[in-house]
């Protein structure tokens, strides 16, 4: 990091928007799976913890400046080879301060090779008011490899009061298998957009989870039992697909760290969230 | 000058199975959130303007318009952007009924090689139906139009029935949909299918809990 110093005159500090990286890779190493290879760029960040007895390597992705705003762009690719085990998560809350100008770009890139399995369990995106987030991600699981995803989105920072009245938001997902695209979906809509009928609605919280393999149809069932409140599940394929939205962050919050746990479990993994989650 | 072969496709005349899709409204009636006339057209608004309608009229623009060697792209797009199991059904079952059925009654070359080099791979229903619509040189602004009044009036149809309403009550519904139709169309004519997106969390949730309903007239 250069150093910057402190007598500089009143310029805009942050005209150089932030352009960050992290690329994983993670390969099976005899009896378990290590990280292959790591290319990080500021602002973001890798820390490897170590993980519990019998569980996957762990990657905790950190956003050195605290938040993104309008023109940033982050890239994140993780790639789990043959066989290997990896889980990714983020260190804390991803926030999305009010944009002056410009989406927040945030591009993510996951292939999971035969027998693999991975894991993006990311904790909430905050959406402050005025923030403009446009997030990609793509997902490549191939036949017998497994994925469990997770990502979050907050309208506004309710702990303070503040709701998401403008700004925008476009969440993209492709799932490929084996290359084929087999499901999209993507919400797109303006801040004011979420009060309509049969949009958010006042809803402060809304999470998407995907479980995707084999077993998945036999997961339906557990998931179901799992969720409670405003929540959906259902199975295309090797595809399942979970909903959630909640009237509080808290509660959302805590219904995706039980179907995390629940899913983990009926993987034969710790029925946990990621350590860090508990912070 | 009316195209005689758009009010035929999109006739309840035609066997796709229509009638038996509900897109999420069954449930959606069942919880209390479509209770009279009004809010019916509601409902198909949010789905011609920010739901499933909207993606399967821009997905009818870009079938209409790729190249043969797009084509396979935008199908598989057209084909994978669902929200629940029910609503792809919906789509998948009534694409490949509605290509079966024009290439019986209107064949040409296009749809039975279409038919040939997709196989076993899902075919969507507005993708059937942009490809016949190009194959027959019908316009596309004409097509586009018709393509969301096979939605809106198939929803409108379940609604009459689930909600109740009268057929009139059925028939208002329609006549306030109309614009809806003409500015959807127009929208989905510009619009970039890698770009578009959906707002409408709460009927997505609505189709993936139909599921478990436990008396059930539709499909979906």
């Amino acid at each position: 990091m250069r150093a910057v110093a402190l007598d500089l005159p009143a310029t805009p500090v942050r005209l150089q928007r932030a352009d960050g990286a992290a690329c994983l890779r993670f390969a099976r190493r005899g009896p378990s799976s290590a990280l292959a290879d790591l290319y990080q760029r500021a602002p973001c960040r890798v820390l490897f913890p170590h993980p519990p007895a019998h569980e996957p390597p762990q990657a905790v992705l950190v956003t050195t400046t605290g938040g993104l705003t309008g023109g940033d762009r982050l890239r994140v690719d993780v790639a789990v080879d043959a066989g290997a085990a990896a889980t990714v998560t983020t260190q804390a809350a991803e926030k999305l301060y009010r944009s002056a100008g410009g989406d927040a770009e945030i591009d993510i890139s996951i292939s999971v090779q035969r027998g693999g399995w991975a894991e993006w369990l990311m904790q909430e995106t905050i959406l402050f008011d005025g923030a403009r987030l446009q997030r990609k991600t793509q997902i490549d699981v191939a036949e017998g490899a497994r994925l469990l995803a997770v990502e979050s989105l907050v309208f506004g920072r309710s702990a303070m009061g503040e709701s998401f009245t403008r700004g925008t938001v476009f969440d993209s997902w492709r799932l490929r298998r084996d290359g084929k695209l087999r499901w999209a979906d993507a919400q797109r809509f303006d801040a004011a957009d979420t009060q309509l009928r049969f949009s958010y609605q006042g809803a402060a919280a809304a999470a998407t989870l995907l479980y995707v393999g084999a077993d998945a149809p036999s997961r339906l069932a557990l998931v179901r039992d799992t969720l409670d409140g405003d929540g959906g599940a259902t199975v295309m394929d090797e595809l399942l697909l979970v909903r959630a939205i909640a009237d509080d962050a808290t509660s959302l919050r805590a219904t995706v760290a039980r179907l995390v746990a629940a899913l983990r479990g009926a993987a034969g993994f710790a029925a946990t969230v990621p350590r860090v989650w508990q912070c | 000058m009316i195209d005689l072969r758009l009010l035929a496709w999109t006739s309840p005349n035609c066997p796709t199975g229509a009638f038996a899709y509900s897109h999420g409204l069954e449930q959606a009636v069942e919880d209390g959130d479509v209770t009279n006339a009004d809010e019916l057209v509601e409902f198909i608004e949010a789905v011609l303007t920010r739901g499933g309608g909207w993606v399967d009229a821009v997905m009818f623009a870009a079938t209409y318009r790729a190249d043969p060697e797009r084509l396979d792209e935008i199908a598989d797009l057209a084909a994978a952007f669902r929200g629940s199991a029910e609503t792809s059904l919906e789509s998948l079952q009534q694409g490949r009924s509605l290509l079966s059925v024009l290439r019986a009654a209107w064949p040409h070359p296009a749809l039975d090689a279409f038919a040939e080099r997709r196989g076993r791979e899902p075919i969507a229903q507005p993708v059937a139906m942009a490809l016949a619509c190009a194959a027959h040189e019908i316009k596309l602004p004409d097509g586009l139009v018709a393509q969301l009044y096979a939605t809106a009036s198939s929803l409108v149809s379940a609604g009459v029935r689930l909600v109740p309403l009268g057929q009139t009550q059925g028939q208002i519904a329609m006549a306030q949909l109309m614009p809806v139709i003409q500015q959807v169309a127009a929208l989905a004519y510009t619009a970039k299918p890698d770009e578009i997106g959906t707002n409408v969390v709460r009927i997505e949730l609505a189709s993936m809990r139909h599921e478990t309903q436990t008396t059930r007239l539709f499909r979906s």
